[in-house]
């Protein structure tokens, strides 16, 4: 407790001597630790080794914008300083360094860190310390909290809302459903699986014939996907991560089960998903998107994707174009980003959380045309729409209407 | 006429405690020498010495050939069947594979043959029982199946603990007679150890006795067994 | 009842992966007495560089073939570099070297080839045939060719003099030495052999569950079972306890969904399968600890 004392006393004396020192012109910046005239100190922890690994990439992505903004002059005329750590997807790890980015190295904020375990071990110690965690990189719903977790706040849609979208889209076109469900049997099916059975509603979930779960120890779900062939059901809602998503489309299609199919955007992936099942089998694949696909010829001339493609050939001319992460890491920066500039030179914490608060109808980069991001003081969940797309050959074909579930009621 | 086996000062180890306190002894071709002493005289240790299974310092020489340091199969490989104290089987193999494994480092095709059919001919028992599991033959049985694993390899030197051990005496004097036949049928020259003094000395040419890991005394063995005082003070009948 | 055969099928389906995975685990039992954690790794690893050589260009059995010699060097290699200085270190050291094993090979290849999933191609034509709705061609290719190393380890074990001598070696290191056998190269050679076999167990696998670097964490277990439920010190055993772990997993499965369709009462389901699977094994290890099929052996240590 002492130790605490005396630093808020010391970062307190500092703000003094700077007060003394500056141009009467400043009185009215305010900063917390981690920001100055000059700088803005970022913390944030990403799975650069290991078994996800594959999500540093969005890490490095963040990195290379913030480069890019620096070298553009900053933020305010502030530059940013990035400190990114390994976790390695492990929460105990991600403990340690979210400690020393917040005690150590006295950022302003955490942005994106990455994981739903990781950001679950950190939660109440951020929320404890008063220290944003800001658009965090997972889906699950818990993070739009603000009266019990005023410090947290999502970014992308969250399972739930995902999960009552396409139970919606279901009700409204699909003739007699007979639903099968294949879950992975924890807190992220769970939640897919919740924010489904609310879009039904009550009367309709009898409409769920089959709920067929799966451990992630299990080596596949064969056995699980006869399950659902058997039961009747005609409209297949697939809540799985890549591996089993591939297995189970792959299975489908090798009994002759051929259902409506609803996949989570989890696993939306070419590359990690629907080539290795399968092109053939994958066709007519349901799922939800909210960003650009950069590959869809589409999108061609849009000025969001010729900016990100720019940037990515002269900041990261190395990269797979094709890694999601990529696409996800510049269009979640780009949201900080216009955090930032909205809070001028007030760089408190709280000013800060203000500002994600208070975001109104702003269209990120590589969101879908007409998705938009809402924030108020009782709404964290600034993504909340989604357009419902099919597989078609190797690209997704957008279908329908933006699908919205703004200011849910939780 | 270069003795078929040679051990000068030997001394081995258990960890700390040394068992062999410099033992020095030969052995003719063709002849049968046997180790006599009490129960822990170190015995045992001898025959483990001579194959590199505890740790030893001295001189052995086999054939004139110095095997000391050479890993135990390799000592093997010069022709020294070793049948150990309790016997070594592979219990969870049959007769027959028992046999086979035997003798698994040799070519001679006929060689392995005939040596099969000589078996058969010291142990009918065990042709009877070849695809039996060795570890649920008799005692009797097993010992002959010992003895016969070490005559598979085509040994030219047959270290024996002794094959005695816990058998009846009529088996024992039917090991001890083909025992004989082996040693001069099939040249075969011949370490044994035994408790049963009489016995071993019936069969024996030559005798050592080891007290606590020396050599105390040796000689002819029917100079042994006819001197009453050195039966007396070392072997005990 | 025609989904019970549809899980019986697809149970011996999964049950031939364990059962190869066993095989290889055995094959190191047999022949060190060791029971090898890190033999999931090494087949994964076996499987990438299948992958690997398939992506440059080389048919899946000559690549195979090629992967299955290396392997068996590197099997060669880890058992003369790593625990030949061991021999005589106790059980306790050894486990965490297979674990160690186990860390590094599982890194290197995330190292190597990351961590996304990547298609394996089946060897096997993609025919359609009577009874393919069950049962596909691949799964069918995978339990013929665990029944073809079944019958040549066998064979290997029972009739070759070198088999004898591997055998020999692992049940009684000092006898073994007594017959000129050379122990220690036995041991290399069985490492060897289970890592070849291991080879063959992933690049069966690989094209049903997908390479990742993960893919063997979970089969291990289960080949581990399969192992355990069939004698861990018998061939034959192994490959029938896989098969009986991977129809046993589908079956409770799908009689504890019965249940609760038609009584409304869970009890199990496929969120117990593996809990399931485990309580088998320790029930046979209870009843007959060296396996359905194993020799019971008292030994003298
Ligand atoms: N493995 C061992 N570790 C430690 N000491 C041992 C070991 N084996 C034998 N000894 C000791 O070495 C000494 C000689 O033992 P050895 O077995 O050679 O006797 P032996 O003459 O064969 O006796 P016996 O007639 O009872 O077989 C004994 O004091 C014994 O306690
Ligand atoms: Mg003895």
């Amino acid at each position: 407790m002492t130790f605490l004392d005396r630093r808020t006393l010391l970062a307190g004396s500092g703000a003094i001597a700077l007060a003394l020192a500056l141009s009467p012109a400043s009185a009215q910046k305010k900063y917390d630790e981690g920001a100055t005239d000059t700088e803005i100190k970022i913390g944030n922890t990403n799975p650069y080794s290991g078994n996800a690994s594959a999500y540093g990439n969005i890490g490095k992505t963040i990195d290379a914008f913030f480069k890019k903004v620096n070298d553009d002059g900053g933020i305010n005329g502030r530059k940013i300083n990035f400190i990114s750590y390994d976790d390695g997807y492990s929460p105990p790890k991600a403990v340690e360094m979210v400690r020393k980015l917040v005690e150590e190295d006295k950022v302003l904020f955490l942005f994106n860190t990455l994981g739903t375990p990781s950001n679950t071990a950190i939660h109440k110690y951020m929320n404890q310390k008063k220290v944003p965690q800001l658009f965090v990189a997972t889906g699950a719903s818990k993070w739009g909290n603000p009266k019990e977790f005023h410090w947290t706040m999502g970014w992308q849609p969250d399972y739930a809302t995902e999960g009552a979208i396409y139970a919606k889209h279901i009700l409204s076109n699909v003739k007699d459903p007979k639903i099968g469900i294949l879950m992975q049997n924890d807190d992220y099916g769970k939640d897919y699986l919740n924010g489904f059975k609310q879009g039904l509603g009550k009367d309709n979930e009898k409409l769920i014939v089959e709920l067929a779960t799966y451990e992630v120890t299990d080596p596949t779900v064969d056995s699980q996907m006869i399950q659902l062939k058997n039961s009747g059901a005609n409209v297949f809602f697939n809540i799985t991560t890549p591996k089993f998503a591939a297995q189970a489309i792959k299975k489908a299609a090798e009994i002759g089960w051929k259902p409506v199919h609803y996949l989570n955007n989890v696993s939306s992936s070419f590359g990690a998903v629907f080539k290795p099942a399968g092109i053939e089998a994958s066709q007519g694949i349901i799922l939800a998107l909210y960003r650009k696909d950069p590959a869809d010829p589409q999108w061609a001339n849009s000025p969001d994707i010729a900016a990100w493609k720019a940037f990515m050939a002269k900041y990261m001319p190395q990269a797979d174009l094709r890694d999601d992460s990529h696409n996800y890491g510049y269009s979640v920066a780009n949201t900080m980003v216009e955090v930032l500039k909205n809070c001028g030179d007030n760089l408190t914490r709280e000013n800060v959380m203000k500002q994600a608060a208070s975001l109104k109808g702003y269209e990120a980069p590589m969101l879908l045309p007409g998705i938009k991001i809402n924030t108020s003081s009782t709404d964290y969940y600034p993504i909340q729409a989604v357009r419902l797309a099919r597989v078609n050959g190797e690209s997704f074909e957008l279908f329908g209407e933006v699908q919205s579930n703004e200011n849910p009621s939780q | 006429m270069v003795a078929l086996l040679e051990v000068e000062d030997l001394k081995a180890f258990y960890g700390q405690t040394q068992a062999l306190h410099g033992v020095t002894f030969s052995l003719q071709p063709g002849g049968i020498t046997t180790l006599l002493g009490a129960n822990g005289a170190g015995k045992t240790t001898t025959l483990r010495a001579i194959c590199n299974m505890v740790r030893t310092v001295g001189a052995i020489r086999f054939d004139g050939r110095p095997i000391e340091g050479l890993a135990t199969e390799e000592i093997v490989r010069c022709g020294v069947g070793h049948v150990p104290e309790g016997r070594g089987t592979f219990t969870n193999m049959s007769v027959d594979e028992n046999l086979r494994v035997a003798a698994y480092t040799r070519s001679d095709k006929a060689g392995v043959e005939r040596d099969r059919e000589m078996v058969y001919e010291y142990f009918p028992i065990l042709k009877a029982r070849l695809a039996q599991q060795a570890g649920t033959l008799s005692g009797g049985e097993q010992q002959m199946l010992a003895i016969s694993r070490a005559l598979m390899l085509g040994p030219r030197l047959m270290l024996l603990d002794e094959p005695s051990f816990g058998l009846a005496p009529l088996i024992v004097q039917e090991i001890f007679r083909i025992m004989r036949r082996i040693n001069g049928e099939a040249k075969v020259g011949m370490l044994l150890v035994e408790q049963n003094a009489a016995l071993a000395l019936e069969l024996a040419d030559h005798a050592y006795v080891l007290e606590t890991g020396r050599i105390v005394m040796s000689g002819k063995a029917s100079d042994v067994k006819s001197n009453e005082a050195i039966r007396k003070s070392y072997l005990g009948y | 009842m025609e989904q019970l055969l549809q899980q019986v099928a697809s149970g011996l389906a999964n049950g031939a992966i364990y059962a190869c995975l066993a095989l290889a685990l055995v094959m190191i039992f047999v022949s060190t007495d060791h029971i090898n954690f890190a033999q999931g790794e090494l087949s994964m690893f076996s499987a990438y560089l299948v992958w690997q050589l398939i992506q440059w260009g080389l048919n899946f059995w000559l690549a195979l073939a090629i992967v299955a010699f290396v392997s068996f060097l590197i099997g060669v290699m880890v058992e003369r570099v790593i625990l030949r200085p061991l021999h005589s270190a106790p059980v306790l050291s050894i486990v965490v070297v297979f674990i160690g094993l186990l860390a590094i090979f599982h890194s290197l290849a995330g190292a190597i080839w990351g961590h996304t999933i990547k298609d394996f191609p089946s060897p096997f034509p993609n025919i359609a045939f009577a009874g393919s709705g069950y049962i596909g061609p691949h799964q069918i290719g995978m339990i013929l060719v665990t029944i073809a190393l079944l019958v040549a380890l066998f064979s290997f074990f029972r009739f070759t003099p070198l088999g004898l001598a591997m055998r020999a070696a692992a049940q009684n290191p000092a006898s073994a030495r007594l017959a000129g056998i050379r122990v220690d190269w036995m041991l290399a050679l069985g490492w060897g052999l289970a890592a070849a076999i291991g080879a063959v167990a992933g690049s069966l696998v690989a094209p049903v569950v997908y390479l990742e670097p993960n893919m063997m964490a979970s089969i291990l277990l289960y080949g581990f079972a399969g192992a355990l439920v069939g004698g861990i010190a018998s061939p034959g055993g192994a490959v029938v306890g896989g098969f009986i772990v991977g129809v046993l997993e589908n079956l409770i499965a799908y009689l504890g969904n019965l249940l609760e369709k038609t009584t409304g009462v869970y009890i199990i389901g496929n969120g117990e399968k593996l809990t399931v699977a485990l309580i088998i094994v320790i029930t046979v290890l209870t009843l007959k600890p060296s396996g359905l099929f194993g020799h019971v052996t008292v030994k003298r240590v």
